[in-house]
């Protein structure tokens, strides 16, 4: 079935009186709509994230200075290179995190295909799930001490607040086939900004800790 | 079993009773060791030095073995060494050097990882006290120095207060440092945008994405006073045409960040 915001806003992207923008840097293999909208974990405050994978390897800039809006909600993008996907590995956490959910790459979520392209493109949603198991271990090593912080305290101190945690409970779901608790997922996500149960937080601190087993940490 | 072997003569299988077999021994003298692929996996390195330092293989010597096409041709039983030079920055995952024994062919994970620094200025109640706290995950015996300033914005939209910080993270396992001092007026807070480098101190080693993340102005974080979230970045309206809108960076901010 098909999402009636994903396709309004692909359709609404595509005639966006600066959509050129996006293209004009460098060259675009694909664009596609990445964030929680890829992920599906959503809520009122999700804006729209973008990811521009580009055939270069000399990207100055990842992240363009201006963006628009699209009905008063964020749409902003990033510009990626095509080696972050065939390394294996990207250089930011927050790059490594986007790499971690390439497996929910979908046809609903992909904008824009370039034709000259399209062995690459069909390489990479081919292997999406190895794309994606590769960031979530380099995303997981970059944050490794996080980690490690609050599984040894079995609790989580308010300056760990942070949607890192959210992505690393979503990257543990990823990784071991659990399906989303998609209430908690969207609960933490806010973490900073608004209360979140005890419960949750310390179903958190588990997760963490199921994450570190199964990446083989104990 | 016989096998004629003038030393001349690379066999690349021996059959058993129709069994492939890997090594040939005889009265306790190894004659012939199957030839395997070696791949080395060297993302994030700038190199890797590959060592023969053992074989059961009499026609091959130590050191590196042959090379083609990115794959080492070395044999069953070879005791072979693994070097990695990452690239600055990178860490290797695992131990490095790494001693492998060959048993068939064999994929080596020599991968770098960026020792990287998260900055992520995120504001715990920081309004009520005075205080600003950058979030910076870092790993390893980091050690930088922040120089950058807060800039307050208040509820005009303005950016009314500048501090500036230079202060030294001293601590290697310090997962934030907080800067005090803050003193906008409760009533006009709305935002904070933290601009700024991060600097190597001596001794330490710090990701080259370090530097490249300042400016990192987007900074989503909300007041103590107004469940209202706004975007921290100073930017402005330039064009709006009907659902769409663009945003670009304000003039005053190119001149205020370095």
């Amino acid at each position: 079935m098909k999402n009636q915001i994903l396709y309004e806003f692909s359709e609404a992207l595509k005639k966006c009186p600066w959509y050129n923008k996006i293209f004009e840097k460098y060259p675009v293999i694909m664009l596609h709509i990445s964030g929680s909208y890829l992920y599906e974990v959503t809520d009122e405050r999700s804006d729209w994230d973008l990811v521009a994978i580009c055939d270069t390897d000399n990207i100055i800039e990842y992240d363009p200075e201006y963006f628009f809006t699209w009905k008063d909600i964020k749409v902003h993008w990033s510009w990626l290179p095509l080696k972050f996907y065939l390394n294996g590995s990207a250089e930011t956490i927050l790059q490594n995190s986007g790499l971690s959910y390439f497996n929910h790459i979908r046809d609903e979520v992909i904008i824009y295909k370039n034709p000259a392209y399209i062995k690459i493109i069909d390489f990479l949603i081919a292997n999406k799930n190895q794309i994606s198991y590769n960031g979530s271990i380099c995303f997981a090593k970059q944050v490794k001490d996080y980690i490690n912080d609050i599984c040894n305290k079995g609790t989580l101190n308010q300056d760990q607040y942070s949607k890192i945690l959210m992505h690393l409970c979503r990257t543990y779901y990823d990784l071991s086939g659990e399906p989303y608790d998609i209430n908690f997922l969207r609960s933490i996500k806010r973490i900073r900004w608004q209360p979140v149960s005890d419960e949750y937080k310390k179903q958190a601190v588990i997760i963490l800790q199921k994450l570190k087993n199964l990446l083989g940490w104990s | 079993m016989s096998i004629n072997k003038n030393g001349t003569t690379n066999f690349t299988d021996v059959y058993y009773n129709s069994r492939p077999i890997y090594q040939v021994v005889h009265n306790d003298k190894s004659y012939w060791c199957k030839l395997f692929n070696l791949t080395v996996n060297s993302s994030g390195c700038s190199g890797v030095a590959v060592t023969r330092t053992g074989t059961q293989n009499p026609d091959a010597s130590t050191g590196t073995p042959e090379y083609y096409y990115g794959i080492y041709r070395v044999y069953y039983g070879d005791t072979i060494r693994l070097y990695a030079t990452p690239f600055s920055g990178y860490e290797v995952d695992g131990d490095n050097p790494r001693t492998i024994i060959i048993t068939g062919d064999t994929t080596a994970e020599m991968k770098a990882y960026p020792v990287d620094v998260l900055i992520s200025p995120e504001l715990f109640g920081a309004w009520e006290k005075g205080e600003v706290q950058i979030g910076i995950h870092n790993l390893n015996d980091l050690r930088v120095t922040f120089s950058g300033s807060v800039y307050g914005t208040t509820t005009s939209g303005k950016q009314e207060t500048t501090q500036n910080i230079n202060m030294q993270l001293s601590s290697y396992n310090t997962s934030f440092f907080k800067y005090t001092g803050w003193s906008v007026p409760a009533a006009q807070r709305q935002s904070v945008r933290v601009t700024g480098h991060f600097t190597e101190v001596s001794g330490s080693r710090v990701s080259k994405d370090a530097t490249d993340v300042s400016p990192n102005p987007d900074i989503e974080t909300t007041t103590t006073t107004t469940t209202t979230t706004t975007l921290a970045r100073s930017i402005s309206l330039t064009d709006k045409q009907g659902d769409w809108a663009l945003y670009t960076p304000e003039e005053e901010k190119k001149e205020t960040e370095s």
